[in-house]
């Protein structure tokens, strides 16, 4: 009995403490990990060969806006840490929805902030800028090109009009290989 | 007892905040592999679902699909 009292006790308290906190660590983790990431920045990174900014924006820092809280900030930050476009370092940047202006080549607007597409579009409309998207619909209001799932495979649904509204070009490799939509 | 108690609970803080910070690393191994691919390659990764239900699921790399394939 006092053998139990002494021994067995702190060990027992210990081990739940322990399976408490990695239970906590890992569902968080794991809700975080969800979507592979890794797969996004990797073809995000890629547009990059695809598309041509106008003169204006090829000076300065490549900046690549992320608009929600998502992992996608930490892999891209990892996968294009010392990665240029032309002579411009790439820096990625997390920036607010109910920002009043969008100073970016680039911005990737998360799944939590997909209903802010509309007024991120609008005041982007006649701006450089290259909105990315991951929600279903988005290439239809006002996203340049959106991802999707479709049998088990990423998609790119690509709008030829609202990148071209943009003053950037696309290359027809590009829109060969995604779903082009109006 | 209690001098046990709070080793253990230091430990068994340290040992938790070593892991989280190990497990939320961005996974360098698949991003250095997908360097390699094209983007026609990339968008043919096939994603599998581990729950449908809570959209989680994990992408099959080439290496896994064609295990003696040499990338």
């Amino acid at each position: 009995m006092c053998f139990r009292t002494i021994c067995f006790k702190p060990i027992t308290k210990t081990l739940m403490l322990i399976s408490v906190s990695l239970f906590c660590v890992f569902s968080e983790t794991v809700a975080q990990r969800g979507i592979d990431y890794t797969l996004y920045a990797n073809i995000i990174y890629r547009f990059t060969k695809y598309i041509n900014w106008p003169n204006e924006k090829k000076t300065g820092d490549f900046v690549l806006g992320i608009i929600g809280d998502s992992p996608l900030y930490n892999e891209l930050k990892a996968f294009v840490g010392n990665k240029t476009v032309g002579a411009q370092k790439i820096v990625v940047k997390k920036i607010p929805s109910s920002a009043s202006s969008y100073d970016c080549q680039m911005l990737f607007i998360c799944e939590d902030e997909s209903k802010s597409i509309k007024r991120i579009a609008a005041l982007t409309e006649d701006a450089p800028v290259l909105i990315v998207s991951e929600s279903d619909g988005l290439a239809r209001k006002g996203s340049c090109i959106n991802f999707i799932v479709v049998d088990e495979h990423l998609r790119l649904e690509i709008n030829k009009t609202n990148i071209e509204q943009r003053n950037l070009s696309v290359a027809s490799d590009l829109l060969s290989l995604g779903i082009i939509v109006k | 007892m209690i001098e046990t108690f709070t080793k253990n609970v230091i430990s068994s803080i340290i040992l938790v905040s070593g892991l989280t910070s190990c497990y939320i690393q961005p996974d360098t191994a698949k991003s250095n592999l997908c360097k390699y691919l094209s983007l026609k390659d990339l968008l043919s990764i096939q994603i599998v679902f581990a729950s449908k239900n809570e959209m989680l699921f994990d992408a099959l790399y080439p290496y896994q699909l064609h295990p003696f394939k040499n990338i």
